[in-house]
């Protein structure tokens, strides 16, 4: 019972987080995270050593979890963070550009999107990746990206109306 | 017709994994052992425990009959009111160290619980003298769980020696005072790590001398670690109606949350005083033989409590030791080697304290915990993160200026 009353005082003060509570939320949530992380490196194996590495982190910066905000989104962040840091220090697998005299095949089409996400500020594509591949609401992307639920809206706005443009100006 | 495009692109560029998680290559990168990891059977013993319902509570089946009187004289030293009042002092959590004198003063959490269950509960938690969180709680809106939970930890060891369903369990000392060890509660629960049943008490130490409770921890198969131990600095019964149920004090907010945005970039000494306002410290270019590998900075998300807003702040970070290159491969700089041994690692922020819960010590002193120290000089915050807690207070000793 003490370590049930200690959990909860942890958990309560925001002074940690309990092994299980990750283990809980990496066996949940584990291919969402392979996923984001894959998104965002471009890489399938990659992403699988990040969020090994994320998760490792976490458990061992698990007392310094502060509960101001959710574990899962503390875990988010921390996943995100990797990813991200991997991402910019290894040379990009970014997709090959479309020709540019293309006319409208889907295959093309799809590699035009797949230029145009790669074009987007890293803000707004890892936003994109968290609502598509792990469908997290805006609060829990705000936790992830730790900035404000009205932020996220508008995050994820401009990077459908980006999208939209970049499109319509690989067709123009 | 663009966002199902774009949907159906985001599907083909990720694909679901068919691999299977790997738990274990987690643990072990973290360096953590499945089966020494306390937290794993603690809290899945607790929770079968919990789960387990009202029966969780005395279940020990007799009352030893040649205890001498001990447990009718614990039940007496009680008290018989409805409330409880409970002070509870944590395992150490740091150690605050005089750099002048060398003078020590180890630093606890102090859990202050009020129960009554008629009007719920009341906690205080203390550490260093000031107050780091509180709440309280109706009976009828604490989890059902925590009403057994906080109803038990205030009333079971009574209840407990009342029905006799506790026993004795030995003798011992405790911060010097003789005790009875009283096994409270005991249950046989498998454990996870050896798939074995195993003999998991609660018990509580009484003073020889007065019979007060001083002391509870957790016993596996009669032994119990240290880190189970909680001393009771307090433990009173009081009639109906009295007690500290007040709601909850202000006070002074702490930061509300931070966490690091990037890694390591390696910066000029110029830069690294101008990051902390020029009042750098350092340990000169070497340290005990361990040369200045390099300085950098850090960057921080900090968001005040209550604000939505995140403002960054950096770092300055001095590194004695080796630079290596980071785990994945491209252009990442050469960065901190924390897996070499020695290394003294220094960081610096001015508005940012990044000690455990926040504590500050007081001028001239520094705090440690485990092989970190923590200290404000030169009316910056300084984090120490050395390969041993002797360097790390060392070097907490050195710093001085930076020309």
């Amino acid at each position: 019972v003490s370590y049930l009353r200690e959990g909860l005082v942890r958990w309560r003060s925001g002074s940690g987080a309990s092994l299980p509570a990750i283990e809980a939320v990496y066996r949940a949530r584990g291919d969402d995270f392979r996923r984001v992380a894959a998104a965002i490196v471009g890489d399938r194996d990659l992403a699988l050593d990040v969020v090994q590495e994320a998760f490792a982190r976490a458990v061992r910066s698990r007392l310094d979890f502060r509960a101001e905000g959710s574990l899962e989104g503390w875990l988010w962040r921390t996943v995100v963070r990797t990813a991200s840091n991997a991402n910019r220090d290894r040379p990009r697998d970014l997709p090959e550009a479309p020709a540019a005299n293309v006319n409208g095949s889907a295959h093309d089409a799809a590699a035009q999107v797949r230029v145009a996400i790669a074009s987007l500020p890293e803000r707004q594509r890892i936003a994109l990746f968290l609502r598509f591949y792990a469908d997290l609401d805006y609060r829990a992307i705000a936790e992830a990206l730790g900035v404000s639920e009205g932020t996220v809206g508008s995050t994820l706005h401009a990077a459908r109306t980006g999208l939209k443009k970049l499109l319509e100006e690989a067709h123009a | 017709m663009t966002d199902e495009l774009v949907d159906d692109t985001l599907a083909a560029l990720v694909p679901p994994f068919d691999q299977p998680l790997d738990w274990q290559d987690v643990l072990d990168r973290a360096g953590q052992r499945r089966a020494s990891g306390p937290w794993i059977w603690r809290s899945l013993l607790a929770a079968a425990a919990v789960a387990a319902g009202a029966t969780v509570l005395l279940v020990a089946p007799f009352r030893s009959s040649n205890d001498g009187g001990i447990l009718t004289r614990a039940l007496a030293a009680v008290g018989d009111g409805p409330v409880t009042h409970i002070v509870f002092e944590a395992p150490p959590a740091g150690t605050v160290v005089n750099l002048q004198t060398g003078a020590r003063r180890v630093l606890h959490t102090e859990r202050e619980i009020w129960y009554d269950p008629a009007r719920g509960r009341h906690e205080i938690v203390h550490f260093a003298g000031q107050v780091t969180d509180e709440g309280m709680q109706p009976t009828a809106k604490l989890p059902t769980f925590e009403r057994r939970l906080y109803g038990g930890l205030a009333d079971g060891y009574r209840r407990a020696l009342q029905t006799g369903t506790a026993k004795l369990a030995g003798t011992g000392v405790v911060d010097g005072i003789p005790v009875y060890w009283i096994k409270v509660e005991s249950r046989w629960l498998p454990d996870v790590a050896d798939h074995k049943q195993h003999e998991w008490a609660e018990e509580v130490a009484v003073s020889r001398d007065t019979y007060e409770p001083v002391a509870t921890q957790e016993a596996r198969d009669n032994e119990a670690p240290w880190f189970t131990r909680e001393r009771i600095l307090r433990y009173e019964t009081l009639p109906a109606g009295q007690g500290d149920f007040t709601a909850a004090r202000s006070r002074e907010p702490v930061v509300g949350a931070a966490m690091m945005t990037g890694g390591w970039q390696p910066i000029s000494r110029e830069r690294a005083q101008q990051l902390v306002g020029g009042r750098a410290l350092w340990l000169g270019d070497s340290f005990r033989g361990i040369a200045l590998a390099g300085i950098g900075r850090s960057s921080f998300g900090v968001r005040p409590l209550g604000s939505t807003t995140w403002n960054t702040i950096q770092s300055a970070h001095f590194f004695y030791g080796r630079l290596t290159q980071p785990p994945y491969s491209g252009s990442r700089p050469l960065a901190p080697d924390y897996g070499q041994p020695p290394f003294v690692s220094v960081e610096e922020l001015p508005v940012l304290n990044l000690a455990s819960r926040w504590y500050v010590p007081p001028s001239g002193s520094t705090y440690l915990v485990a092989s970190s120290a923590f200290l404000r000089n030169n009316g910056i915050f300084v984090r120490i993160d050395a390969s041993s807690r002797g360097l790390a207070l060392a070097a907490a000793e050195a710093l001085h200026e930076l020309p």
